[in-house]
């Protein structure tokens, strides 16, 4: 069990090595996708709303 | 925390606060606070024998920079009045309370939309520019003749502001 | 067994104890059954509002919609969450102590004993007030009554389930609680918090003046105690969800999830903004001050930014599991994913639909911008794809896999297929639902109202185009529910097996990292929860206090 707990503790240690490493572009392009949106789909009421005033 | 999480979360921050920003702006320089809100009362079981709702309907203005106040008393299962007609280019204040329970207030198409309570007074203003009908419908429930209340307000070119 | 450490949390043999178990599928049977007749309510409400049919024996709509509402919206989330949050527990921090597991059940018969009498008294229809009982609509005081025991019954499990949290913490001193646990923890102290609002309206003003102790009752008071409770149910509903999303899909890809101290952080924002927000439900009522309502907003905006924190995370996973598999270009990795995996699909439909849901609700929430929509269809279209889509899907998810779990059984293939049957079902009948009832709310159309020609108005006519789409797809969606009933019949029935299915947990890739220290500091973050709260409320309530607004009479009209 011990050795188990070594094994993961080494993996752990390489991979929060690597946190700021990880390739995220595509995760980066779909949050900023969700961005996009928000600002679209915020000023589209916000646009109705007004025009209704 | 990863350099993009870093970039989203504060550009999804900035976003909100933008939003928050406009809407204050709107809110105080234009007027827009979000309606119904302040608190004046009124005894839900006298409404009638109030000189503003014995006769509900449009009223010229006696002050403030609106041109006329519109009285609607919302009760189960009506609204009186039941049609209303208005000069184009006026600027109106509604007035809106019950006599029994909560009651809404929407008139279709346009940015009234409020509820009405019984022991206060709601109120909204607004400025109808475009000729044309615009329902009114209850939008909160009230009890099995909800769907019937309705109204019509028509908003008309001449009429009264022009007399 | 109750001191699980390190490897013993993460390994897949770990079980839920057998005990824990019995309670644990005792809340799901509940689960399945409200979930039946709440879907078959919302089916022919949905007729109904297509005009092309009427409720049979004398049934009223509106009170089917309360059925609607009291059956889902409270009753099954309710049952769901207790049973979820045991199994969590169970899972990751050890079993309940025989105290502990005495509370569970007592909650349980409790919340079943309300659950009853509400229903009687919807089905007698002397309670058509709908599922947030305004004032001064009043129902049968037996109904509020009933109301207060599902809530006083949610109160004795979470007693049980905190102790557990507790104990481990006493026994595994100056040790990183396990995540899972910890977010049992934080939605359980919300929901006592939060609470206490409702209660607080049932007991002193809808009890005493439904029995006619009293004669009349404080409006906007008793709407303002509704929502103080109404918006953190949301989040009540929501959080279990996220656990699933944070802590289990990780598990189900079999990588690991992105950070354990940000999934703290995001669950510490939400307890602190998930209260102190619920005017926003409240932006056209009378009886509050413009500021106050904009205050609230403000609030109410800083609990989208957790949200934000759990997007990112999700795709993060998502993408550096891809990678692993071999994915190069920007967007690849999505091929990689477990396309087959029904638990997966299930979530992943979830997420999808909170996108739109999400951004609905900043409308929602922006002050004076809720004139556009408010109690218009837009909302329940907006409450069906937050509520209705993502937390129902991952509920969904969680119990595809903990119904074999805790029954000694295994996920089959068809169970699988069952699952991802079920998925697509709902997508597209939530799908034609949602989107029918967001364009007609915009265009006008009242919620909570049968159908109705308006007196013949050309703009009522409209909606009713929009109201034969959401039929159809309230059809899909009840051959949807008619699924998952078939798929929890197959996953609690059949042969057992040896190594029944895991309950997976993830760990995450700053596992070894340490716990930040404040975020497990409950006293700390109840006085700022509590801190937030009174800023917030404070002013307006005493207003609703001191302002003599009149009282209403209470009146039955259904």
């Amino acid at each position: 069990m011990s050795e188990e707990k070594d094994k993961i503790k080494k993996e752990e240690k390489h991979n929060e090595d690597n946190h700021h490493k990880l390739d995220l572009r595509g995760t980066f392009m779909m949050v900023m996708a969700i961005g996009g949106l928000m600002l679209l789909s915020w000023f589209g009421a916000f646009i109705l709303f007004m025009e209704r005033m | 925390m990863h350099k993009y999480e870093k970039i989203w979360i504060s550009l999804g921050t900035a976003s909100l606060a933008v939003f928050l920003i406009i809407l204050g702006i709107s809110a105080v320089h234009g007027g827009h606070t979000p309606a119904a809100s302040g608190i004046e009362t009124i005894n839900p079981e006298h409404v009638r024998e109030d000189a503003r709702f014995s006769e509900p309907g449009l009223k010229e203005a006696t002050d403030g920079d609106h041109d006329y106040d519109l009285y609607f008393l919302a009760s189960a299962f009506m609204y009186e009045p039941g049609e209303v007609e208005i000069p184009a280019g006026s600027t109106v204040k509604i007035h809106v309370t019950s006599p029994d329970v909560v009651h809404g207030f929407q008139v279709v198409g346009t940015n009234v939309n409020m509820i009405a309570e019984p022991g206060l007074i709601s109120t909204y203003e607004m400025t109808f520019d475009e000729p044309g009908e615009h329902l009114i419908v209850c939008n909160e429930y009230c009890g099995v003749g909800h769907t019937d209340m309705t109204s019509t307000l028509k908003v008309v070119n001449g009429g009264i502001a022009n007399e | 067994m109750s001191n699980y450490t390190g490897s013993e949390i993460f390994s897949s043999k770990t079980k839920v104890d057998k005990k824990d178990s019995k309670l644990v599928l005792a809340n799901m049977i509940w689960v399945s059954f409200a979930l039946l007749i709440g879907g078959t309510a919302g089916l022919l409400q949905t007729l109904v509002r297509s005009g092309q049919f009427e409720l049979p024996f004398g049934i009223g709509y509106y009170q089917l919609l309360t059925l609607h509402g009291v059956i889902l919206a409270l009753v099954m989330t309710f049952f769901f969450i207790m049973g979820f949050q045991i199994a969590a527990l169970s899972r990751t921090a050890g079993s309940f102590s025989t105290s502990e597991l005495r509370l569970g059940w007592t909650g349980f018969w409790v919340m079943t004993a309300g659950t009853l009498m509400s229903a009687a008294m919807i089905a007698l229809n002397e309670a058509s007030v709908l599922y947030t009982f305004y004032a001064p609509l009043q129902a049968h005081a037996v109904h509020y009554i009933g109301l207060a025991l599902v809530i006083v019954g949610t109160w004795i499990s979470v007693a049980g389930q905190l102790m557990r949290y507790f104990r481990w913490r006493k026994e595994n001193k100056g040790q990183k609680t396990p995540l899972l646990s910890y977010m049992t923890a934080i939605n359980n102290v919300m929901w006592i918090v939060c609470t206490i609002g409702v209660a607080a309206t049932v007991l002193f003003q809808f009890i005493p003046w439904s029995l006619g102790w009293v004669e009349t009752i404080n409006i906007s008071l008793s709407r303002t105690l509704f929502w103080y409770f109404g918006h953190p149910l949301v989040y009540f509903w929501l959080l279990p969800a996220y656990m699933v999303w944070y802590a289990v899909i990780p598990k189900v890809l079999g990588t690991k999830g992105f950070s354990d101290n940000l999934a703290r952080l995001a669950f510490v924002l939400f307890l602190f903004f998930s209260i102190p927000v619920g005017i926003h439900h409240q932006l056209v009522d009378p009886g509050i001050d413009a500021f106050w309502k904009g205050l609230q907003v403000v609030l109410t905006f800083m609990v989208i930014v957790p949200s934000l924190m759990t997007a990112f995370s999700m795709f993060a996973v998502f993408e550096t599991y891809g990678r692993k598999q071999g994915a190069r270009g920007l967007l690849d990795w999505f091929k990689k994913l477990p396309w087959t995996d029904a638990r997966f699909v299930l979530v992943f439909i979830g997420m999808l639909f909170f996108i739109p849901g999400g951004l609905g609700g900043i409308i929602n929430a922006s002050g004076q911008m809720n004139q556009l929509v408010h109690n218009t269809i837009w909302i329940v279209g907006h409450f069906h794809i937050t509520v209705g889509a993502p937390v129902i899907l991952t509920y969904f998810a969680a119990m595809l896999f903990l119904l074999p779990h805790i029954t000694g059984r295994k996920i089959d293939k068809i169970a699988n297929r069952l699952g991802l049957f079920l998925a697509y079902t709902w997508a597209l009948g939530m799908g034609i639902m949602s989107l029918a009832m967001h364009w007609a709310g915009l265009r006008g159309a009242p919620r909570r109202s049968a159908f109705s020609e308006y007196g013949g108005a050309d703009i009522a006519s409209e909606w009713i185009t929009y109201q034969v789409m959401q039929a159809v797809g309230g059809s899909f969606l009840f051959i949807a529910i008619i699924i998952a009933i078939l798929l929890f019949l197959k996953l609690t029935t059949g042969p057992k097996v040896n190594d029944p299915e895991e309950f997976p947990v993830a760990m995450f890739m700053d596992q070894e990292e340490p716990v930040v220290k404040w975020v497990e500091n409950w006293r700390l973050l109840i006085i700022i929860t509590i801190f937030l709260i009174l800023i917030a409320y404070t002013v307006p309530v005493t207003q609703m206090f001191t302002e003599n607004i009149p009282g209403a009479k209470g009146f039955k009209l259904w």
